[in-house]
């Protein structure tokens, strides 16, 4: 299969479960937090529109227990 | 509107040798504030038709300059957690792909919310949604008319 256009997976490696917020164009991790408050009050001042916002997944497969 | 799937490290187990990564439904998109358009913020979420609401935190909402005075309350029960918890919703331009839709989604507070999900109101009212795991696509067609060009 050919790489895929949203292969960020080695960019958030080390950031599991961790909020990052990414350049708009998904190269690089600009800063990350466990908080989203505390990562939003730090980039606030140099405007968040210039960055991308992510919460980085469990690297573990997920699934909903429904009983 | 085709996006990929994002690829995820994952960890091999007894059940997947050779599991290397997983595949899930994130897409990017930007969240707009319907009264002041030069304020919003973009960011990634899943897609989860599993959960009923579209939500997002609220520290990015009110970055924004939606007031938590005038969000709409709702409770809701997150799985696998004994309590109710009130998130808050309000009407924004969600825009993806660089066309904009008016939508009804929710914010709730960190404390409240596990991941950010693209969910039933406020994303699958609007798209049908596509998804072809086998060949990693995702497919968004838009049920509603885009508010641009």
């Amino acid at each position: 299969m050919n790489k895929l256009t949203n292969d960020i997976s080695e960019i958030i490696l080390p950031y599991e479960n961790m909020w990052i917020a990414l350049t708009l164009d998904n190269k690089k991790v600009v800063d990350s937090d466990k908080s989203i408050n505390h990562l939003v009050d730090r980039l606030e001042d140099k405007d968040i529109r210039n960055f991308r916002f992510m919460k980085v997944p469990r690297f573990a497969p997920v699934c909903m227990n429904i009983i | 509107m085709i996006f990929d799937f994002a690829e995820i490290q994952s960890r091999s187990s007894e059940a997947f040798p050779n599991k290397t990564c997983l595949f899930r439904p994130i897409i990017p998109f930007r969240i707009i504030n319907k009264l002041c358009p030069e304020k919003h913020f973009e960011m990634e979420a899943v897609i989860d038709s599993g959960s009923d609401y579209t939500i997002l935190p609220l520290r990015l909402g009110v970055s924004i300059g939606l007031s938590i005075n005038e969000g709409k309350t709702e409770s809701i029960s997150p799985i696998g957690s004994a309590k109710d918890v009130a998130i808050l919703f309000y009407e924004v331009i969600l825009e993806i792909k660089g066309k904009q839709f008016c939508s009804y989604l929710s914010f709730a507070d960190e404390d409240d919310i596990g991941f950010p999900v693209l969910g039933c109101i406020g994303f699958f009212d609007l798209f049908e949604v596509k998804m072809d795991y086998l060949s990693r696509k995702i497919e968004l067609l838009p049920k509603v008319k885009s508010i641009n060009p």
